[in-house]
């Protein structure tokens, strides 16, 4: 056998070891997953992980030594692999990192109502990899854990009430008549609110009246129904309005 | 605030009048299973709109509510249905849900079924009578509810006891005062503090256990 020949046996069997330890890494993944699941799904999904990376980099190992390749050789690759294994798997590790985070500094319990970026909802439960959340239209959402180390995150239940401010705008009328009003309609959607509603300000811009206001309740999917109602009292008032 | 309290009895007598002294313009809607219940609560709160339902019917009038609810207190006379209408009222996120228990041996169940706000009426009986008779180690005055913590009164019975008890109020920057042996009020600096007297204290839950367990294993 010439030693090109004998290099090329070596590189398929090289390439052989990799192959069989990735597909008996796949297959002693599922086996683990089916007979450990009973001991919860994040502890079976992540016992699965940590054996199939270890038996690829088993086999790695076992191909870089039938190759026989000098020291050198040898380091550069396993700089290589460690390297794209790092990138390829960041998300991954953030993700750990979040789950650790949020595990220590308890940003947030299960049940507690919160917001991160623009979404918002009530945690259902805190996983190794994402917080799962019921969006206010009862809606499903997955959070990688990485964004609650990246974004900042409100706990609304620490709040009892959320306010929400809004313009309404009056055509062809004075402010005092307005503001009147205004009263007037927020009187019947009192027992709704919080607390008393409040006029912060009203200002009159091109023969409009604007009235600012500020609402506030317990229940944040309350506040759609709670300005139909309001812009309903309004239009029984006979006033055209508009709110922004 | 719309407030939603089911049941007709002692408990729920005490959940509407506080709901109406929080807010007193607020709606109040009070459930109840038996019709005279019904008539009597009419007269008894004619600010309160009063619903007639069977059991089965109030996670109905939940579910059809939901979004509306601010705060729903379950105040039946069956700890079973309490905390059968707490779940269901969590799994439709209403924003408040309020447990008040009948028997106070039922509350860790509460507890292990994420029924965060578990109102217990018999938690004071303990701290009263250990008030009243005035022997005690410690004594939990308040706990609060949505933070683990509250308040908590230290009898100074040996230079012992006085040593961490001012130890732990300067390590924790706690906010105390005391009411001495002759029965005044005051409060001021730590050194004040002496032999006889009992501090109230107040503090996060996991350091009072942390001070409990160096008086020697008290109670928590």
């Amino acid at each position: 056998m010439t030693p090109e020949e004998y290099f090329a046996v070596r590189v398929a069997l090289a390439a052989l070891s990799i192959a069989l330890a990735i597909f008996l890494g796949s297959k002693l993944g599922d086996l683990i997953m089916r007979n450990l699941s009973r001991f919860g799904r994040s502890f079976a999904s992540k016992l699965a992980e940590i054996v199939k990376y270890f038996l690829v980099v088993l086999g790695a190992v076992i191909a870089f030594s039938i190759l026989s390749l000098d020291v050198m050789v040898l380091t550069g690759i396993s700089i290589g692999i460690f390297i794209v294994v790092l990138i390829s798997m960041r998300d991954v590790f953030s993700n750990y990192a979040g789950e650790i985070y949020l595990r220590i500094r308890r940003p947030f319990d299960e049940g507690d109502f919160i917001k991160i970026g623009r979404i918002s909802g009530r945690v259902v439960s805190i996983n190794s990899q994402d917080v799962e959340l019921m969006s206010v239209k009862g809606e499903r959402v997955i959070i990688p854990n990485q964004f609650f180390l990246k974004y900042p995150v409100i706990n609304k239940s620490s709040a009892t009430t959320t306010s929400i401010e809004l313009k309404v705008v009056l055509n062809e009328v004075s402010p005092e008549r307005a503001e009147e009003i205004v009263m007037e309609a927020l009187g019947e959607i009192r027992p709704e609110l919080f607390e008393d509603p409040k006029i912060v300000s009203i200002n009159k811009r091109d023969g409009k009246t604007e009235v600012d206001l500020l609402l506030s309740t317990a229940n944040q999917r309350k506040m759609k129904w709670l300005i139909g109602r309001l812009l309903k009292e309004l239009h029984d008032r006979g006033v055209e309005v508009e709110i922004e | 605030m719309r407030s939603v309290v089911i049941g007709g009895g002692h408990l729920a007598y005490f959940a509407v009048t506080a709901l109406r002294e929080i807010d007193p313009k607020g709606r109040i809607v009070v459930i109840e299973f038996t019709s005279e219940k019904v008539e009597m609560i009419k007269k008894t709160f004619p600010y309160a709109e009063a619903v007639l339902s069977s059991i089965e019917g109030v996670e109905e009038y939940i579910s059809g509510n939901r979004f509306l609810i601010d705060v729903l207190v379950s105040a039946t006379d069956s700890d079973a249905l309490n905390l059968r209408y707490a779940k269901h009222s969590i799994r439709n996120n209403v924003p408040i849900v309020i447990a008040i228990l009948n028997n106070p041996l039922n509350e860790p169940i509460f507890v292990r079924e994420n029924v965060k706000y578990v109102v217990n009426p018999y938690k004071t009986i303990t701290s009263k009578i250990k008030e009243i008779v005035g022997k005690f180690e410690v004594n939990v005055i308040y706990e609060f509810s949505k933070i683990d913590g509250g308040i908590y009164a230290i009898k100074i019975e040996d230079a012992k006891t006085l040593r961490k008890v001012r130890s732990f109020i300067l390590k924790n920057d706690a906010p105390f005062f005391v009411l001495s042996a002759d029965k005044r009020i005051r409060a001021g600096s730590v050194e004040d503090v002496q032999i006889g007297d009992v501090v109230y204290v107040s503090s996060h839950g996991r350091e009072i256990r942390g001070l409990l367990k160096k008086m020697g294993g008290l109670e928590s």
